[in-house]
């Protein structure tokens, strides 16, 4: 107990990254990659 | 005065009018959700689920070669976001445990090469090799840094033979199984009140699953209140439920609390006296350490 566990809920870097993600996905689905 | 808000309605309306029922007189009062973690395969997983959807609908308007990839892309996505959904829940099952082995397949990992896979095969589509091979590596990074690794070391394990360690998961484990099925026979009654009552055994019970996670010795100690107890109140529970829905006796309804009552106040004195059972270890301990380092001291002097 006591402390924070911050994995999934405070990191900026892990926000950052995981839109990231989600817009890479967007971008090829709606490009096809080129 | 201040008077605290609530209608006829609210949760606590009619406990707060009969102050002695429901929660036993030497209990602390807890919060609700005391221990509760937010449970964190939520939004932020469901959404990988929706971003590659139009790929499938877009599929239709391309070429068959590109149909192919599309749609392949998709699946692979879609798989990689339920391996991720997968993954994610098994690491909340590993933090919330004392003792807990590594997960036997790693979800998180493989959902970032399926991520890579499915990116790379949508890539294709418009895109050449080279492009693709950008977007599998961009994909599999970004997977990674957001959602992270499984959970590579058994945890709590260590000087505890897997052979103890494996009874207590499997104790426990039935245990969850017992709460799990009480739990879904008192929310057949619909009673808010109720279910917040035995939410709260529940929790009581947990402590003590902690406490023998982190002392399997302790399991033997405390196997009855793990099988015996836990069977009981589900069959109580389950009996209960059944008779109370169908004509809303008052009287099963104060029996089943104060049954409730007393098998929370067993199995907190229980936790007590397994944590106070550890305590007198550490009093061996400190004991046996000392003893050595004073006859140390005596040898030295010998020498």
């Amino acid at each position: 107990m006591g402390s924070v566990d911050t994995r999934m809920t405070g990191s900026g870097l892990q926000k950052t990254a995981y839109f990231a993600l989600v817009a890479l996905i967007l971008y090829v689905t709606f490009t096809g990659g080129a | 005065m201040a008077k605290r808000y609530g209608g006829a309605y609210s949760p606590d309306s009619a406990a707060s009018d009969q102050p002695t029922q429901g929660a036993p007189s030497t209990a602390r009062p807890r919060a609700p959700l005391h221990n509760a973690r937010p449970a964190r395969a939520g939004a932020r997983v469901n959404l990988l689920f929706l971003a590659p959807l139009p790929l499938v609908g877009l599929a239709f308007f391309r070429d068959p070669p590109q149909m192919a990839l599309s749609l392949a892309g998709a699946g692979l996505l879609l798989a990689a976001a339920w391996l991720t959904r997968e993954g994610v829940a098994a690491h909340a099952a590993y933090d919330a445990r004392k003792v807990a082995r590594r997960p036997a397949f790693p979800r998180k990992i493989f959902a970032s090469v399926l991520t890579g896979a499915g990116l790379a095969a949508a890539g294709l589509v418009q895109g050449s090799m080279v492009e693709a091979a950008i977007y599998a590596g961009l994909g599999v990074a970004l997977h990674l840094a957001s959602f992270g690794l499984d959970p590579l070391k058994n945890k709590g394990a260590e000087g505890v033979d897997t052979f103890q360690t494996d009874r207590v998961a499997r104790a426990v484990s039935e245990a969850e199984a017992q709460l799990a099925a009480m739990s879904e026979a008192i929310d057949r009654v619909r009673d808010r009140r109720l279910s917040d009552r035995v939410e709260r055994f529940q929790a009581t019970a947990r402590e003590m699953f902690r406490v023998v996670e982190e002392d399997p010795r302790d399991l033997i100690a405390a196997r009855k209140y793990l099988s015996v107890y836990l069977r009981g109140a589900r069959d109580a529970a389950d009996k209960f439920a059944d008779l109370y829905r169908r004509n809303g006796d008052a009287t099963a309804r104060t029996d089943f609390e104060a049954l409730l009552d007393d098998l929370e106040q067993n199995f907190a004195a229980k936790t007590t006296a397994l944590l106070s059972d550890n305590r007198t270890d550490l009093d061996v301990e400190i004991e046996v350490l000392r003893d050595r380092l004073a006859r140390e001291g005596v040898k030295m002097d010998r020498d």
